[in-house]
């Protein structure tokens, strides 16, 4: 049985009522570089239960596989922008917890410091020998404007 | 001499600053200036992942930093790239968006008006071709590489508006204005992978195990890529690969800057070439031997 939560599917179709026109033909599946490597992650049967706000998409993990790659918003031929409705789903999951936590903790890292990778001794001493200037720590404006 | 403002990116900057070096080294030879200011992460498309608006937030803080200085912004990561170029044209096109944003910019004392452009070297570069050839001293002759341009330079193709995304071509014209040789290989538009490797390390190596097969295969000695995130997957990720798969053939990366250093007249080190994990002892020789012909031939 499939369970719908309405609560999703309002979310996927709000300012996106093209996601509506998709007629599952499968181009963006097809052109996914990750599917082709890992048939569990599917694009075209992801956007289906997203559209209808299905509630095991929500606890499978598949759509963080998605590699941002954008082929599928490039080729997709009713304009759905595939690639579009899982940073939708994703966004959903992370408001409601539910993001992996590697996830929330990158973005915490950028907030922290400006930057996604770690700042310390170790990589400004190989940028000094490098003759480049050591890292600053943004992290405060940012906290600021968030 | 043209001024703009350096977005090296935190890739670069954190993993692969020998990147930045020799940007730093090169693009002022090409006529190109460079201005340091207080980016931070474009933001990358995990951060977007999580919550589009403020990823929207603080790309704008860095457009709005650009414009501020009334600079244009010159990346060295398609990602980046990708990510400023769209939160712009959002921006631009959303008056009551971009209003609520310059309410949160106001508190750190900025404004995005939209008035910058954010591009990619490769994009710029291409617009000045006839530069570039002028400084052109060590030719790349017979030196064979398989290019990859990657995804975020391409697509969305409506906002990156660079090369086609099915038969991109505008690296591999860059790579012969420095003399080189285009190897075409079949996985050659194939993602690199990179954004799997640190939760599904089998997928990314099997990708990335594809992709050299096919470009040796093919006869190249080389990749060569604009990007820092398919470097480390060629670079670091490539031999993590080789040895879970266990596949005996391997190529080295090159960032396309490093060509444009060598072609003129830099060597090896100076480019920062040994700070990739990869190395081709036969490919350096002929590097080298570049310079000797050269040498002879004045
Ligand atoms: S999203 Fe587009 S490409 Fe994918 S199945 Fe639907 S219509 Fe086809
Ligand atoms: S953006 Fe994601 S879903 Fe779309 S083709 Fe690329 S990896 Fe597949």
């Amino acid at each position: 049985m499939i369970r719908i939560n309405t609560d999703l599917r309002r979310k996927i179709l709000e300012n996106n009522e093209d996601i509506k026109k998709c007629y599952q033909c499968s181009t963006c599946s097809a052109s996914c570089p990750v599917l082709r490597y890992d048939p569990d992650f599917n694009p075209r049967i992801l956007i289906i239960k997203a559209l209808y706000g299905s509630e095991d998409t929500i606890r499978s993990k598949e759509f963080w596989k998605c590699l941002s790659c954008d082929r599928c918003n490039e080729r997709c031929p009713q304009g759905v922008n595939p690639y579009n409705v899982l940073l939708k789903l994703k966004n959903f999951l992370f408001s409601q917890n539910l993001a992996p936590r590697e996830r929330i903790d990158a973005r915490e890292l950028i907030i922290a410091t400006g930057f996604s990778y770690p700042i310390s001794s170790a990589v400004d001493r190989k940028r000094e020998s490098m003759k480049l200037e050591p890292l600053e720590s943004i992290g405060e404006e940012l906290k600021k404007l968030l | 001499m043209k001024q703009y403002a350096l977005f090296a990116g935190c890739t670069i900057k954190a993993a692969l600053p020998h990147i930045e070096m020799v940007a730093r080294k090169v693009l002022p030879l090409l006529d190109i200036e460079l201005k340091e200011l207080a980016f931070t992460c474009c933001p990358n498309a995990d951060f977007r992942s999580t919550d589009e608006y403020s990823w929207l937030v603080v790309a704008a803080r860095n457009l709005a930093l650009a414009e501020k200085e009334g600079l244009e912004i010159l990346s060295l990561c398609p990602g980046c790239t990708q990510t400023l170029k769209e939160a712009n044209m959002i921006l631009k096109d959303d008056d009551s968006l971009r209003a609520r944003i310059n309410k949160r910019l106001e508190k750190i004392g900025l404004i995005f008006k939209g008035t910058t452009e954010a591009n990619h070297h490769l994009v710029i570069l291409h617009q000045q071709i006839d530069i570039l050839l002028q400084r052109v001293t060590i030719p790349l002759y017979g030196i064979k590489l398989a290019v990859h341009t990657g995804c975020h330079l391409l697509m969305p193709s409506r906002i990156m508006q660079f090369d086609s995304p099915e038969q991109p071509k505008k690296l591999g014209e860059l790579v012969k204005m420095l003399g080189g040789t285009i190897i075409d290989y079949p996985e050659k538009t194939l993602c690199c992978g990179f954004g799997l490797f640190g939760s599904h390390k089998g997928t990314a190596s099997r990708i990335i195990r594809d992709k050299v097969e096919s470009a040796y295969l093919a006869g190249a000695e080389a990749f060569v890529v604009p990007c820092p995130s398919c470097f480390q997957q060629f670079d670091r990720n490539q031999l993590v690969a080789k040895r879970e798969l266990k596949f005996e053939y391997q190529l080295p990366v090159f960032y396309y800057l490093q060509l444009v250093g060598l072609a003129m007249g830099f060597d090896l080190d100076e480019v920062g070439y040994y700070h990739g994990r990869v190395r081709s002892p036969e490919l350096e020789e002929k590097i080298k031997s570049l310079v000797k012909k050269a040498v002879v031939n004045i």
